[in-house]
């Protein structure tokens, strides 16, 4: 009887601790105001569940309401990684860097029309491509009406994979963007007691070349570069925490 | 006598001299000591010239009381009428722990030694005497060159043209640093002008100087000219540190040849004007050394005065100089939401890398982004030109908006005194646009001041629900190792499928497999027809069928038209079943040709015999 008592107890404190951890417990604490514990369900809600658009919008929301218009830009940054284009978290986007102080990027005409789809989307239309070119490579072999059909699969096949090839070529170093959580000194070395050569301020998006000690080494958008704690320059694309 | 007698007279001795100094120009070492008297506060300059082929390194013996340390080395080539001699020179420093006189012993260099050398070293302070020909010279030989005096006649000079003494911290001045060479003095830059010392920052000294020629006290000079800036960085009095690396060839006056000697010995013409002062007769005997230099300036301190701290501006950020300041904007019009340009430019002379300005900030009105900055040079210096401040800013309201004038101070250091300039506002006009319908919510989220904690306008789009699938990783696919397998399998099943393909391809188009099947094709028809005739009781056909198959499928055996295949082909190579195949292939004639019929059982014996032969051939295959 008191085995039952306690399976049921931790049963209603697993479906307590479920609801806190919802989006809708999290919408509900942004409606009365209270970003901070909206920003702490959001982020359960992503350990437990996983990275979605929506969820990353919202919690960029509660990070600008709070005033911390750098963790909002990370967080805008990472909902268009998995809805790319989407207006909504564009405009928003735009709004924290404004709050940031940060002039939007300059984006070649090359890079912008490579940003329309997602960098996946390309990886997946190369990938199709690669088996329709080699599927089309074995109907080449053959005699017949299948050799008939290789040709023009092929044609289309490569036409595919050159512009899903090109377009992962320009939008490369976006894998390596991060955004600037807070304002911070870059060093000469990694290490804090090094000279300084440069800062980096907060909501800056900056790209990362190399890892080192608990210290990363970015390059801002003007060229700079320095090492800073790894702390300060978080990386968009990550696996869930 | 006259001249041309007197040179008549020269060459005749020169050539009388010549096999004695032809002789000694086998190998010969001289010593000599300048000053040979000098202070203990002082130092002397130790030479051994070794003359000939033998370089060998001089053996410095101790003397107790002199220090003697190695100082520099050079090497020339002497012709003396046509004879060709190495002429290699080690340089010591001597200096003296005690007063007194001593002796130098002689100095050995391989086979060869030097006459011993006396030192007087008198208390410090004394002046020492001029340099005592016969008491300085350890030489085996009289009448060396006096090489320091030489080399310090022939150094060339460097003065720096400042246009004035007193400079200000920060403050720039145009100078002029000018290299002064003698006519005829040989000389190559081992590296180029540099500054040295930490009081001063000289700039452009990696230009190419300017090359003229000037007449100083009637000497001629060749004279290189920097045009550079000079920079005062602490307050203090201090020299100009500039330091010129050259290596000059001095030329040294024929004094220290036997010829030389003889001759003035022959001619007694030691005097002034004599015919052995005549200097082309001097460099016929003369030589020639080189010595590494760095020339420094020979000029007084500068005097650096610091800044005042009285009266010095709040938004001062080190500009010394003299400026002028001005705003605009671009386009002078514009609608809500659309950037326009302010800019902030600094004109005039001084250090413009201090020039420093905020910019606007903290507008109710407009939203302000960082100055970014550029230095336009009017001249080469660099002394003179602009330095703009350029700053988006973006109207957040309709109407007659105003940017109001900023302010920029900078010392004048020909004044003294720190100087302020503001510049005048700018009005704009804002119009709505149709950019602001859409700007105007966001720009209002981003008004400063706004960052505060629960202070901003809630103004951003508001949260979407958050329904949807959930992914673990935000990783692109190319980082993720089944997406790499995903896009090599193809390629795998690719490669084997077209090898497959191939390869059946391949067979059958092969000569040997076709033959091979067709063949077996034939065997099987054969015995197919040899079943057909059991049936209908038609001996020669069942026989004649039987030898076919067994015909075919020996020539696939062998490699054989099946033509080819008979009795005797078969004993050859079938020894030990040839009596079973010969008697088919007998029976086989017999039914044909001479028309013998057998019964049905008789017929099945045959067929099992022809079958069994067949599975023992397979075995064989």
């Amino acid at each position: 009887m008191r085995a039952c008592w306690l399976l049921l107890l931790v049963l209603v404190a697993g479906g307590a601790l479920a609801d806190e951890a919802s989006p809708a417990a999290a919408e509900q604490a942004m409606a009365s105001g209270d970003y901070r514990q909206a920003i702490r369900t959001y982020e359960q809600v992503i350990a437990r569940h996983g990275f979605s658009a929506p969820v990353l919008f919202n919690l960029g929301n509660a990070w600008l309401r709070l005033g911390r218009p750098g963790r909002a830009i990370l967080a805008y940054e990472r909902a268009l990684v998995l809805a790319p284009g989407n207006a909504v978290i564009e405009s928003n986007l735009a709004a924290a860097r404004q709050r940031a102080g940060i002039s939007p990027p300059a984006v070649s005409p090359w890079l912008a029309g490579a940003r329309y789809f997602g960098f996946d989307t390309y990886m997946w239309v190369g990938l199709v491509a690669i088996w329709t070119l080699c599927a089309a490579a074995v109907l080449l072999c053959l005699r017949g009406p299948p050799r008939r059909l290789a040709r023009p699969l092929m044609v289309t096949a490569a036409l595919l994979l050159c512009v899903s090839a090109d377009a992962a070529v320009v939008r490369w170093s976006d894998l390596y963007r991060a955004v600037v959580l807070s304002p911070a000194t870059l060093h000469l070395a990694p290490a804090q007691s090094a000279a300084a050569s440069g800062s980096i301020r907060e909501g800056e998006v900056v790209w990362l070349q190399r890892r080192y000690a608990g210290f990363n080494l970015v390059r801002t958008a003007d060229g700079h570069a320095g090492w800073v704690s790894d702390d300060v320059a978080v990386p968009i694309r990550i696996r869930k925490p | 006598m006259g001249s041309g007698a007197r040179f008549f007279l020269a060459l005749l001795a020169s050539l009388l001299a010549l096999g004695p100094v032809a002789a000694s120009a086998a190998g010969r070492v001289t010593v000599t000591l300048d000053p040979s008297t000098f202070s203990l506060d002082e130092s002397s300059e130790l030479t051994v010239t070794i003359t000939g082929d033998e370089d060998a390194a001089p053996i410095i013996p101790r003397v107790p009381g002199l220090v003697i340390n190695p100082d520099g080395q050079s090497t020339s080539i002497r012709n003396m009428n046509g004879a060709v001699s190495a002429v290699f020179s080690r340089t010591y420093r001597v200096t003296a722990s005690q007063e007194g006189t001593f002796t130098i012993p002689p100095i050995q260099v391989g086979s060869m030694r030097t006459a011993a050398v006396a030192v007087h070293v008198t208390a410090p302070g004394t002046a020492a005497g001029p340099p005592d020909g016969a008491g300085a010279s350890g030489a085996a030989h009289a009448g060396a060159p006096d090489v320091a005096a030489a080399v310090r006649a022939a150094m060339p000079v460097m003065k720096v043209v400042v246009p004035k003494s007193k400079l200000y911290v920060g403050e720039l001045v145009p100078i002029q640093i000018k290299a002064y060479f003698r006519e005829g003095l040989s000389a190559r830059l081992e590296g180029p002008l540099a500054a040295a010392g930490d009081a001063f920052t000289v700039s452009g000294l990696d230009k190419r100087p300017t090359q003229t020629e000037e007449v100083v006290g009637g000497i001629g000079y060749t004279v290189l000219t920097w045009n550079s800036v000079l920079g005062a960085l602490k307050s203090g009095s201090y020299p100009i540190g500039l330091e010129l690396p050259l290596t000059i060839n001095v030329q040294l006056p024929g004094s220290d040849s036997d010829m030389a000697s003889r001759l003035r010995a022959l001619f007694g013409t030691a005097s002034p004007g004599a015919f052995m002062d005549d200097s082309d007769f001097n460099n016929l005997f003369g030589r020639v050394i080189q010595r590494s230099v760095t020339l420094k300036p020979d000029a007084a301190p500068l005097t650096v005065l610091p800044l005042p701290v009285d009266g010095r501006p709040a938004d001062f950020s080190g500009a010394v100089g003299q400026f002028q300041a001005a705003t605009s904007v671009v386009p002078a019009h514009g609608a809500v939401g659309d950037p326009l340009t302010f800019k902030l430019t600094i004109t005039g002379k001084g250090n413009l890398s201090r020039v420093n300005s905020d910019g606007l900030h903290d507008l109710s009105d407009w939203r302000v982004y960082r100055p970014e900055s550029k230095v336009t040079a009017d001249d080469d210096t660099g002394l003179q030109g602009l330095k703009t401040f350029s700053q988006p800013v973006v109207p957040l309201q309709t109407g007659q908006l105003t940017l109001p004038g900023l302010s920029f101070s900078y010392f004048d250091p020909e004044a003294g005194r720190y100087v302020t300039r503001t510049t005048d506002p700018l009005r704009v006009t804002v119009t709505p646009g149709a950019a602001s319908n859409q700007a105007a919510p966001s720009l209002q989220a981003a008004a400063p001041g706004a960052g505060t904690p629960g202070a901003a306008p809630d103004t951003v789009a508001t949260e979407i629900a958050a329904s949807g699938r959930y992914t673990t990783t935000l990783q692109p696919l190319v980082w993720r190792p089944w997406f790499l397998g995903a896009a090599l399998t193809p390629v795998a099943l690719m490669l084997a499928a077209v090898m497959l393909i191939r390869r059946h391809q391949l067979r059958l188009s092969d000569p040997a497999l076709m033959l091979h099947a067709a063949r077996l094709a034939a065997v099987r028809i054969n015995l197919e027809s040899m079943s057909a005739a059991l049936n209908r009781g038609d001996t020669p056909a069942f026989f004649s069928a039987a030898r076919h198959a067994l015909q075919e499928r020996l020539a696939d055996l062998w490699q054989v038209p099946a033509e080819a295949v008979d009795q005797a082909l078969i004993a050859q190579h079938l020894p030990q079943q040839s009596s079973q195949l010969q008697a088919i292939f007998a029976m086989a004639e017999k039914a044909t040709y001479a028309g013998e019929q057998l019964g049905t059982k008789a017929l099945q014996e045959w067929q099992r015999r022809v079958f069994e032969q067949m599975d023992r051939l397979e075995a064989i295959t």
